[in-house]
């Protein structure tokens, strides 16, 4: 081979492992990928069996007898499968997940991506009102690690011309 | 610095001064490259600009807006002014989904030349917005910043711990809730630091 060859080589190499997704191979391939959250909200009997796959940020956890029950808020998925910081959403639904999940760990706003079985539905309250969420059985869910803190990497607020910190 | 900076490059054109020329010691050619240079710097500079500085709210809802009503009347005396448009900015304190819509209650503070609320001015007026729709309070939550666009309907008396506070009520006509980050976008700061960069 020539020199630019190993060179191509290299690189295709080096950006596949960057591309690499959040679930296992396994279990993406049993993923109903044209179901979204608003389809299934809309009509949660019907697409009862079908494997979706979700992500966004945790809103609440609850250890209970029957598994980890994960209160989410739907975000957009970005082309790895990670949740995108946005105020965009489809609403908040629910994941129940088998075992003990630690909820200092699974901790409020973190971004999780995960697949799972649909049930159903499961209702309780947000606020003063009930609320009506699309239930999954966790398949498989991904913990993303938190994202760096990009106003500290870029101070550029401090000094530039016209900054008035008060 | 060098004093025949950006502005005497971008204000001269063609005809470039010879103290400019001494100081950066090009030929003419060179020059006027980093004339055109400087020149696309500072249009995109201003763009970004325009761009940062325009209002949030539309243009329609802001001619509603009574300018002489002052935050302090409005809270001594809400009932006095129902059917008033106020604009209100501030941080959300308190978020609750109920039967009637969503309740947040807002901490306004006087706004920077962005539109944001400035949360290390001093402040205290606590106002009730009411939406009659579903908002999402994962999103709209406490401490994000809002800008409100309201119509006065009285006031409310809510508990705050163990006394009773007397809310100004607002239906809102229109809302922007600002992005996270403390009012600067880190796109417009990259690209001020990159501009300034060039020129050190």
């Amino acid at each position: 081979m020539r020199w630019w060859q190993w060179f191509f080589w290299g690189l295709a190499a080096l950006l596949g492992t960057g591309c690499s997704h959040a679930l296992s191979p396994a279990v993406r391939q049993q993923i109903d990928t044209s179901l979204s959250l608003a389809q299934f909200r809309a009509a949660p009997d019907s697409y009862k069996g079908h494997v979706a796959m979700l992500g966004g940020d945790i809103v609440s956890i609850r250890n209970l007898t029957e598994g980890t029950l994960l209160e989410m808020l739907q975000k957009p998925l970005d082309a790895t499968d990670r949740p995108l910081d946005t105020d965009q959403t489809e609403g908040r639904f629910m994941a129940l997940c088998d075992g003990h999940l630690d909820p200092a760990v699974y901790s409020k706003g973190r971004q999780v991506t995960l697949a799972g079985l649909v049930l159903g539905t499961r209702t309780d309250t947000v606020g003063e009102i009930t609320y009506v969420y699309p239930l999954l059985a966790c398949l498989e869910v991904y913990l993303w690690p938190p994202m760096p803190d990009t106003r500290t990497l870029y101070p550029y607020g401090y000094w530039w011309p016209g900054h008035r910190p008060y | 610095m060098v004093t025949g900076g950006p502005g005497t490059v971008h204000t001269s054109g063609d005809s470039l001064p010879s103290v400019a020329s001494d100081r950066l010691c090009g030929s003419p050619a060179a020059l006027k490259e980093e004339a055109m240079r400087w020149h696309w710097l500072i249009v995109l500079a201003s763009l970004l600009g325009c761009v940062a500085c325009g209002s949030v709210l539309s243009p329609q809802v802001q001619s509603l807006a009574d300018p002489e009503l002052s935050y302090a009347q409005l809270t001594s005396n809400p009932e006095a002014y129902v059917g008033k448009v106020v604009i209100i900015a501030g941080t959300i304190i308190e978020a609750v989904n109920t039967p009637e819509g969503t309740r947040l209650v807002l901490l306004q503070y006087p706004t920077n030349r962005r539109g944001h609320p400035q949360i290390d001015a001093p402040s205290g007026r606590r106002f009730l917005v009411l939406a009659s729709e579903y908002l999402e309070t994962a999103i709209y939550r406490s401490g994000r910043a809002l800008m409100v666009a309201g119509e006065v309907r009285g006031q409310r008396e809510l508990p705050i711990g163990k006394i009773v506070y007397r809310y100004p009520l607002l239906a809102p006509r229109e809302m922007y809730l600002w992005p996270e980050g403390g009012g600067g976008s880190p796109l417009l700061h990259f690209g001020f630091g990159f501009g300034f960069s060039k020129s050190l």
